[in-house]
């Protein structure tokens, strides 16, 4: 491969919005996936704090081996825009580790997933026991095939990579890649902050807004 | 090659700005767990700045990871019309299912209808609660000798009713607090049969004296092997305004609950 083409690229096409249109298309997909998940959060929110049995939230939920796996998917992200970085350089052994390394990650994350819904079933917490059930495997569990999704996705392009056809000239294989990645992320940001870090905490419909309305009320 | 922008291919940020920015979100999600545990630390602010939190995380990496800011303003339009449009579907729906004129209220009817949650492995200790309530007339024989003194004594029923509607009203306890066929909180401990286990909660201190620090002071200490004793979410600021005699009627009402 030419070294002139490592910045600039060739091969760009024209299109009447000037933007390249895989690249459109995936913005326009992540756009409407907000509608999805922002359907999925309404619903939990809307239901939190009005199951009849337990166990509630303040019962099961785990926050700080969840904020584990927050970290880690925060650092997958980092490791996918090198990866990106590291096609656009040219950097063969590069593109091939940050893949991995993320696809890796993501493996970790989804395991922790299935360590707390296991742990959850244990429990006694089922997508049929109560609302906060239903609602939270529903959200949590779609964002987890979003994230095994990404997964195969990073894998198979790690495949692509291995066969020495991911570069500069391709660079854009990988950017779609990150920008799903990424967008699982920031998904995952909105459900650790409500669902964990704010809904952690929520007891039975009894003490919500009532122990301390404060605390809890102000988003309810 | 055309003479178009560079789409897709503008400029991406550097490796150091994405090492800041990866620190940048470490440093948020690190505070927002100090924040919020073991317990909620800023109050009634807590929920907001969680939520300007993870707003900032969210932009760090729309604008950064997934480098919007770099690219042609008409894919951060496509986006942000999208993100806009879920929450304005979230919020409506949540108004739509508020209890917006319903009655009866959805969440009034769950707080009537719910079922307080029993851990697993608690069956074992169910005998225990079987126990017929033999304290009954027993509370009454203490207090024969003087009824109604009004001294804070064990035994006076005055205070001790006093406790009660402390404990179920405006005290706020009920919220936390179980006490079997009284109120169903589950946030701190079952107090279903304080009155015994109090005496043997720390050695060489009287179930009075426990009791008493316990309300009074509920952040110097935590039970141990207690469930749901967890430290900090019972504030000294949610009784500093109790009087001592009110302090005492809740005394006598958890001694009164064996
Ligand atoms: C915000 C929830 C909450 C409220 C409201 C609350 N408590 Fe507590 N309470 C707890 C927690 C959690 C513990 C265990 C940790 C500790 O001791 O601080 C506890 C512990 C206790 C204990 C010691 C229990 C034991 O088994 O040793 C007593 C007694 C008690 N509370 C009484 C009260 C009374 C009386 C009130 C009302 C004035 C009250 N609590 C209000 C959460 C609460």
């Amino acid at each position: 491969m030419a070294h002139g083409e490592t910045v600039h690229h060739a091969e760009e096409e024209y299109t009447s919005t000037g933007l390249n249109h895989r690249k459109l298309l995936m913005w326009v997909f992540l756009s409407s996936d907000c509608l999805f998940f922002g359907a999925l959060i309404a619903t939990y929110m809307v239901y939190r704090g009005q199951s009849v049995v337990g166990p509630y939230p303040i019962d099961i939920i785990d926050i700080p081996v969840t904020t584990i796996s927050t970290f880690v998917l925060l650092c997958s992200s980092f490791a996918m825009v090198q990866a990106l970085a590291a096609t656009n350089a040219n950097n063969q052994r590069g593109i091939q580790i940050w893949l991995l390394v993320t696809a890796f990650m993501g493996l970790i994350f989804i395991s922790f997933q299935a360590y707390e819904f296991n742990a959850f079933r244990a429990e006694g917490l089922l997508i049929s026991t109560n609302l906060f059930g239903s609602t939270f495997f529903t959200l949590t569990g779609f964002h987890g095939a979003h994230v095994t999704l990404g997964i195969v996705w990073l894998l198979g392009l790690y495949w692509v990579a291995r066969k020495g056809r991911l570069g500069p000239r391709t660079a854009l294989d990988v950017e779609i890649c990150g920008l799903y990645w990424h967008f699982v992320d920031i998904v995952w940001i909105i459900i650790f902050t409500l669902l964990y870090l704010i809904g952690g905490f929520d007891t039975g419909p009894a003490a919500i807004g009532g122990p301390a309305p404060a605390l809890m009320g102000s988003l309810v | 090659m055309t003479s178009q922008p560079e789409a897709g291919h503008s400029r991406h940020p550097t490796f150091k700005q994405y090492v800041v920015v990866a620190i940048i979100l470490f440093v948020i999600t690190a505070v927002e767990f100090v924040i919020i545990f073991p317990d909620y630390k800023l109050g009634p602010a807590t929920v907001p700045t969680l939520i300007i939190l993870s707003m900032v995380k969210f932009a760090t990496v729309i604008f950064f990871y997934m480098h919007l800011k770099f690219d042609p303003k008409l894919l951060t339009w496509i986006f942000l019309s999208g993100l806009a449009l879920g929450t304005v579907v979230t919020f409506s729906l949540l108004f739509l299912f508020s209890s917006v004129g319903a009655t009866p209220q959805p969440r009034d009817y769950a707080r009537d209808n719910a079922v307080p949650y029993v851990e697993h492995g608690t069956e074992e200790d169910k005998p225990s609660s079987g126990t017929p309530p033999e304290t009954v007339p027993e509370t009454p024989d203490q207090s024969a000798p003087e009824p109604t003194t009004g001294d804070g004594g064990p035994g006076d029923t005055a205070l001790l009713a006093m406790g009660q509607e402390i404990f179920t009203g405006a005290g706020g306890c009920s919220a936390c607090h179980t006490i079997e066929g009284i109120t169903a909180g589950l946030v701190g401990p079952d107090l279903t049969h304080i009155g015994t286990d109090a005496s043997g909660r720390i050695s060489g201190v009287s179930a009075e004296d426990y009791l008493t620090e316990s309300i009074r002071n509920p952040e110097a200490f935590v039970a141990e092997g207690v469930d749901r004793a967890i430290a900090g979410l019972m504030l000294t600021a949610l009784t500093a305004n109790l009087s001592d005699q009110q302090v005492d009627g809740l005394v006598q009402f958890l001694l009164a609950q064996r």
